[in-house]
């Protein structure tokens, strides 16, 4: 193997050849030569040297400002330039160091001197080689890991992105240690208006806890779209925090949902810190407490999704907070507490996020934040206007006219809930999914009215008390149970006419008929409703047949 | 389709969860559902988000609970109603007797 290319520079030949053949005899080095200090730049552009013998007095260019030269060059990449020199003034050698020289050899030379030093410098080169290939491989790995890191901050971006911070509901402070956040603050209205919060705290910091993050926004996202109850959402989140997580980690959290009129407050609260409920005089009202274990921890089915209902007034306000509010620190290892931030909170009217900060930085000294923080606070408001939150689904315009009929038989009446049924079948046509609410209204009333009314001949009169009421579904279920021979008829047919949608609805039994009964003023009545209902929502409502046939025109 | 209640002792309300869809069929569930731990009900509030549709006997079951309560009108609150549902109280002006968000 080659030991190094060694340059050699001397303006005088014989020197040249003299260093060389002692070289050579030294280790398995290949040499190169140049004559003078210009041309040493050019040879060591050209064969890459390892290390570089110079001479000093030369002509063209000295040996100090070639070196000077070769080690701009050569840059962090380390050329070991050893002085050969007959000088031994020290303010020489003083300037073949400062010009960028490493070391320097006195003629006439000693073999061993010059072999120990040539193999030393070789050496060095070599450190230096490992550090910079080191270097560059760090350099890779680097650019790799803050390329990651900016992907990852958008999966966060995205994933935790608010759409409802509505300052008159919402005011928070978050900081956090590292760069990604084990606390976790959610907001976000559902299409029914309830203001729904999640707040909590993954166990540890950084990265490995703000994973968690990712999982926890979406599942709450998707299930304040759909309405969902509070209980319903915890237990989502532990089922799948769960399944997901390793054993190590779990999840505190505190989640809120105001209604839309701004006066019920739901809570599930699992190993997070109290919330405070301030009345709009600041008077201090009272505390959610956890009353559950962290989300993640427990199974399914041992799993306790239980919520607190709090009754609140216009203007009551809660603060959540992270444990690292309370566990802050001052400079005797004292903490914070919460006794100290209820009476931060008491004692002040307004700004009170602003004031506990303040108060938390008094108290700390500016000190080392050894967790992440979140304070949140909630007012308590009816929701704004919020029938623009629904989002209409996009409408069907077909234009093709179709009919769709059945026939129910006594053993198909005998069935529960075949209108549910039957509105299901017509309501999941693209035309009528908008539609099909109603349609399941106006279904479930007609099929009734002819079923109790006209098949099973039952008198609605007995309704108006609660032991009727009741007695009237038990003769109900024994009629039903005895009928043999009866039908109902009903015929769907859909008409798209210059840019209006009307369905026809036409029933028709095998009973006695039925017209409706005779109208019942009175706002208590407990019946005789079902028909107001049809006839508000139709177009026309028509008898005929005796009342054995009902036509109705619902138009949309 | 389940009747749900849950009954918070520090504030006194009953809240009655309705799931599916809302007629006779839940006459004894629902009965259940406000006659039981109500001594100390200050509240009621009925939570119809997760209810799909009703019928006329629902809006007789409504009445017959009002009835058994002694509650006023617009004491009991019925919430998170789907817009045919909602319609349907328009219609029926239960929004004199209950109050509807």
């Amino acid at each position: 193997m080659n030991a190094g290319k060694i340059l050699v520079v001397d303006d005088i030949e014989t020197n040249r050849k003299l260093l060389q053949k002692m070289l050579l005899r030294m280790a398995d080095y290949s040499v190169v030569e140049a004559k003078d200090g210009r041309d040493a730049i050019s040879v060591f552009e050209l064969e890459k040297p390892d290390l570089i013998l110079m001479d000093i007095n030369m002509p063209e260019m000295s040996g100090f400002e070639s070196a000077t030269e070769i080690k701009r060059i050569s840059g962090d990449n380390h050329i070991p330039i050893i002085f050969v020199t007959a000088l031994s003034a020290e303010s020489s050698l003083a300037n073949a160091l400062a010009s960028g020289g490493d070391d320097f050899i006195s003629k006439p030379f000693d073999v061993d001197v010059l072999q120990s030093k040539v193999h030393a410098h070789l050496r060095i080169r070599a450190l230096n080689q490992q550090v910079q290939n080191k270097n560059s491989e760090l350099k890779v790995v680097n650019s790799g890991l803050a390329r990651e890191q900016d992907l990852i901050e958008h999966f966060f971006e995205s994933a935790l992105k608010q759409s409802c911070l509505d300052e008159r509901f919402i005011n928070y402070h978050m900081s956090s240690l590292s760069a990604f956040n084990g606390d976790i603050f959610l907001v976000e209205r559902s299409p029914q208006g309830g203001l729904y919060i999640v707040l909590g705290d993954f166990t540890g910091h950084g990265l490995t806890a703000a994973m968690g993050t990712l999982p926890v926004a979406m599942i709450f996202f998707k299930m304040v779209s759909e309405n969902s109850a509070v209980t319903d959402i915890a237990r989502e989140l532990n089922d799948q925090l769960f399944k997901l997580m390793p054993t190590s980690m779990f999840f505190a959290a505190t989640l809120l949902e105001l209604n839309a009129q701004g006066d019920i407050l739901t809570a599930w609260m699992g190993g997070m810190p109290e919330s405070f409920w301030l009345g709009g005089d600041g008077e201090f009202k009272g505390l959610i407490e956890s009353r559950h274990m962290p989300l993640g921890i427990l199974s399914d089915a041992e799993f306790d999704a239980a919520t607190e209902i709090f009754s609140v007034d216009e203007d009551d306000t809660f603060y959540l907070y992270s444990d690292g509010v309370i566990e802050a620190e001052d400079a005797d290892g004292k903490m914070f507490g919460s006794e100290r931030l209820k009476q931060v909170l008491v004692d002040n009217k307004d700004n009170r996020i602003e004031k506990i900060i303040n108060s938390l930085n008094d108290f700390t000294d500016e000190g080392v934040q050894t967790d992440d923080t979140t304070i949140v606070e909630l007012s308590c408001h009816k929701a704004p206007e919020f029938d623009d939150l629904v989002k209409p689904s996009a409408q069907n315009n077909s234009l093709l006219p179709w009919k769709m009929s059945t026939s129910l038989t006594a053993i198909e009446l005998q069935e529960k809930e075949q209108a549910a049924h039957i509105s299901e079948i017509v309501g999941s046509l693209p035309i009528l999914q908008k539609e099909k609410g109603v349609i399941g209204v106006l279904l479930s009333e007609i099929y009734l009215n002819a079923l109790d009314y006209s098949i099973l001949n039952l008198d609605s009169s007995g309704k108006n008390t609660e032991e009727g009421f009741s007695k009237f579904y038990e003769l109900r279920e024994e009629k039903l149970n005895n009928l043999t021979d009866a039908f109902i008829n009903l015929d769907f047919n859909y008409i798209p006419e210059s840019g209006e949608q009307r369905l026809v609805i036409r029933i028709e039994d095998s009973g006695t008929g039925y017209q409706g009964h005779t109208p019942d003023d009175t706002e208590n009545k407990l019946h005789g409703r079902g028909l107001d209902i049809i006839t508000s929502l139709c177009e026309s409502v028509t008898f005929s047949n005796d009342g054995k046939t009902l036509e109705l025109v619902y138009k949309f | 389709m389940t009747v749900e209640h849950a009954f918070s002792e520090s504030n006194g309300v009953l809240v009655i969860s309705v799931k599916g869809t809302f007629d006779f069929a839940m006459l004894d569930d629902f009965r259940a559902a406000y006659s039981c731990d109500m001594a100390d009900a200050e509240k009621v509030v009925i939570d119809m988000r997760d209810t799909s549709s009703i019928n006329s006997s629902a809006l007789g079951m409504l009445l017959n609970m009002q009835r058994h309560l002694g509650a006023a009108d617009g004491e009991i609150s019925i919430v998170n109603c789907n817009d045919v549902v909602k319609k349907i109280f328009e219609i029926t002006h239960f929004n004199k007797k209950f109050r509807i968000e």
